[in-house]
């Protein structure tokens, strides 16, 4: 089964997301924020990560920072959540190493395309 | 009261307005969709004035070729579409069916018509793909016809402009960043691939501004709409349309009869088919 990390700092998006996930057949575990997340990473490594953006501790940017430099031989697909739909933000997320962005709030249709984009589904 | 109705008093308005739809389109209301037409048509109604459905049939049939009759057809249809819609099919097209096309066409010049395009995503998607296949099109003559019965969803694809939603559907994070800019809370395409497609208002079963054979066809999520009869029209307009290697794509789940030996269903994609051309393409209906 396929394996996906839902780190978000709301208790009520990563519900959400867990629910559609699992709807898709996906394994899913949660974080409430970027260390936490890596932890997690650094214990098992997740298929996919679906990924806030603005988070206390550790931001979604500096988690991707961290997990680049760890260098896994099979990184996990990034999919980064945003409330901002800017230009420069999405790029940002790209040239830190994402492999999708998702708006909030997504429902199952756009989570399932996202997963297939990047090969997940 | 009869329990299949859904508006007590408005039941023989659904079923006028669906043979309205039927004669005007060749498409069919399943009775779910039926259950929506009221629905469909509430923002028609409040926008016009109009107390009920009653009273939008007696205006459009007063002026039949008014612009109320347009819009009362439009907002029946169901205009669903999204970028990449079955990205397996997409992927397909991109790593099969354009690099076989590409060798098998001498004279370099490619023709995509999208028929039953609905609000652009489609026809723009296979631009994008062109594009994203790079240098191999260089020096071809490449031209993507895009037609949909309705006349509101040809001008929201001709202007090219989409909602954030919109965009969540399909659209690869890549080529957002690339072919689209942000206009207000929208996305605006980019002339570079607006300019791939020509749109064209036109009805798939009697297209009056499609001409020539296309080497791809994709009519996807429409045939279902159409009664038999219907559909074996849409096929003919395919062979008529197509010449003997050409590539026809439906929906997922859609199916075309064979049994006239013009088509045969693509070993290498489940919705797609192959155009044959027998000899005796003449007794085609139409």
């Amino acid at each position: 089964m396929l394996h996906c990390l839902v780190v978000d700092d709301s208790k009520v998006i990563r519900k959400v997301a867990r629910h559609i996930l699992e709807s898709l057949s996906l394994h899913v575990q949660e974080a409430g924020d970027g260390r936490e997340a890596l932890e997690m990473c650094d214990a098992q490594l997740p298929d996919v990560v679906l990924l806030d953006w603005n988070m206390p501790i550790m931001s979604g940017l500096d988690f991707l920072k961290e997990l680049s430099r760890r260098n896994f031989a099979n990184p996990p697909k990034v999919i980064f959540c945003t409330t901002e739909n800017g230009v420069d933000h999405i790029r940002a997320a790209v040239d830190a190493g994402a492999d999708e962005y998702v708006m909030k709030p997504f429902d199952r249709d756009t989570l399932e395309s996202k997963l297939q984009i990047v090969g997940v589904l | 009261m009869n329990m299949m109705t859904p508006f007590p008093g408005q039941g023989r308005s659904i079923e006028r307005l669906s043979e309205l739809l039927s004669r005007r389109t060749g498409q069919l209301l399943s009775e779910s969709r039926r259950w929506h037409i009221e629905t469909s048509l509430r923002p028609l109604l409040r926008e016009q004035g109009l107390p009920s459905l009653d009273a939008l049939l007696f205006a459009v049939e007063r002026d039949p070729n008014g612009p109320l009759m347009r819009q009362t057809i439009d907002a029946m249809l169901n205009h669903e579409s999204s970028f990449f819609r079955d990205i397996a099919v997409f992927q397909a097209i991109e790593r099969t069916l354009l690099p076989r096309l590409h060798g098998e066409l001498r004279e370099k010049m490619l023709r995509i018509w999208c028929a039953g395009c609905s609000t652009g995503q489609e026809a723009y998607s296979l631009a994008m793909i062109i594009k994203r296949m790079g240098a191999m099109w260089d020096g071809w003559r490449i031209s993507i016809q895009a037609t949909d019965v309705s006349e509101i969803a040809i001008e929201k694809a001709r202007r090219g402009v989409y909602s954030q939603m919109d965009m969540q559907r399909g659209l690869p994070i890549n080529d957002l960043l690339r072919w689209f800019a942000p206009v207000g809370a929208d996305w605006q395409i980019a002339d570079e691939i607006r300019e791939m497609v020509h749109f064209q208002a036109d009805n798939l079963l009697e297209p009056r501004r499609i001409s020539g054979t296309f080497d791809l066809i994709l009519c996807r999520n429409v045939l279902f709409y159409f009664p038999e009869d219907k559909r074996r029209i849409a096929r003919d307009q395919f062979a008529r349309h197509t010449r003997a290697g050409s590539y026809v794509i439906l929906g997922a789940g859609e199916m075309m009869s064979c049994s006239n030996g013009i088509f045969t269903s693509s070993r290498n994609l489940s919705c797609a088919y192959v155009a044959e051309k027998p000899a005796d393409c003449s007794r085609l209906a139409f």
